[in-house]
């Protein structure tokens, strides 16, 4: 699944200026809509909030094209899990701890509380149901299709070598041959993930199947 | 990059087959030299022999149902998937050489797996079990593994 642009990888310094462009845009347009409400801050505090946003485009330069890895020569070591994830997650959340103590803050009633919490329930949930209906019946999001013998291959990308495909599809089948369970053969769709980032999407619960 | 957060857990797996569904999700392939990428190593695997293994799996729960293959021991499950795609993750000699040694250390995921492949196979080959039998049947899996302590210290010298 190929999401964004990629520019991240081919040419993360543009990237990052798309980014920095962006969070100007954002940051004139609130500072703009406050003024309009009559909320006045004071330099210092606006300083404050740019800052966050300059601390996240700087920190993401500094790691463009070395990591903290290369830049510190820290050694390798595995810790069980992706960290990239969490090293974000936390980035993000110290962004927005920073944000949330130097942004006026303003106050809920409980029936809007309990409005906004019950939006956020069913939006949870719809996610968690998209989620689960995808790993069920993802053949919409992959564009082609070869019949072939007792396999659907589904796969992305336009250049497939479809006829290599069915050479690797018939030595499975061959090995298949040797069990008596394929007697009678089987319909089986098989699902070519474009990326290891794709697959672990589609089988999140595989924790310690080598296969 | 919001796909790396699915990628925390799953580094492992060549394929998998979703036992509801029965579709099978494949990792990065190359189609024209038959492998299949793993994430996080850099080793990779056929593409027939994953698919053959996975296709297995959908095979063993068409016969059992899916309550009776959920309770399948892993020894008997993957060791036949294993079996009909005739491969394994683990190195075929430092396998068997762990085999013979009785390697406390090997005890990795590969290596277990590899174990189950030649279980399976001496039961096949060696002691002509049937499919049923040897899904079915209780084994006494210490008495097997010292067969085939023997049988690969004599066979290659270990």
């Amino acid at each position: 699944m190929e999401s964004g642009l990629g520019l991240y990888a081919s040419n993360p310094y543009l990237a990052i200026l798309i980014e920095a462009l962006f969070s100007i845009v954002v940051l004139w347009y609130f500072f703009r809509e406050e003024a309009k409400k009559g909320i006045i801050r004071t330099t210092k505090n606006r300083i404050a909030n740019i800052s966050v946003f300059a601390y996240g485009i700087i920190f993401i330069l500094l790691i463009a094209t070395k990591s903290f890895r290369q830049l510190f020569s820290i050694p390798e070591f595995y810790l069980g899990f992706n960290t990239n994830m969490p090293t974000i997650i936390f980035t993000y959340g110290a962004m927005l701890y920073c944000l949330n103590y130097f942004v006026l803050k303003f106050t809920l009633d409980k029936k809007t509380i309990k409005k906004t919490k019950k939006i956020f329930n069913w939006i949870f949930k719809g996610l968690i149901l998209s989620y689960i209906l995808l790993i069920c019946f993802p053949h919409l999001l992959f564009a082609n299709k070869l019949e072939y013998t007792n396999f659907s291959v589904y796969y992305h990308s336009n250049d497939f070598n479809t006829e290599e495909l069915k050479l690797d599809l018939d030595k499975s089948e061959n090995l298949l041959k040797k069990s008596e369970l394929f007697k009678n053969g089987i319909n089986q769709d098989i699902f070519i993930c474009s990326s290891c980032n794709e697959f672990t999407f589609f089988c999140a619960d595989v924790k310690k199947s080598i296969w | 990059m919001s796909l790396l957060f699915f990628a925390l857990m799953s580094r492992k797996a060549f394929g998998k087959n979703n036992h509801i569904s029965q579709i099978i999700f494949l990792s990065k392939s190359s189609i024209l030299e038959n492998y299949v990428l793993r994430n996080g190593k850099k080793n990779k695997y056929s593409l027939s022999g994953v698919i053959a293994h996975e296709t297995v799996h959908s095979l063993l729960r068409n016969e059992l149902g899916i309550l009776k293959y959920k309770l399948l021991p892993s020894w008997r499950n993957e060791g036949y998937c294993d079996f009909i795609a005739n491969e394994s993750s683990s190195n075929e000699q430092k396998g068997l050489t762990d085999i013979c040694n009785d390697e406390v250390n090997s005890e990795s995921a590969s290596f277990k797996y590899f174990k189950f492949r030649k279980i399976t196979q001496y039961l096949f080959q060696d002691r002509k079990v049937s499919l049923n039998k040897s899904l079915e049947e209780n084994f006494e899996l210490e008495e097997i593994n010292n067969d085939l302590k023997k049988k690969y210290s004599t066979q290659y010298g270990l």
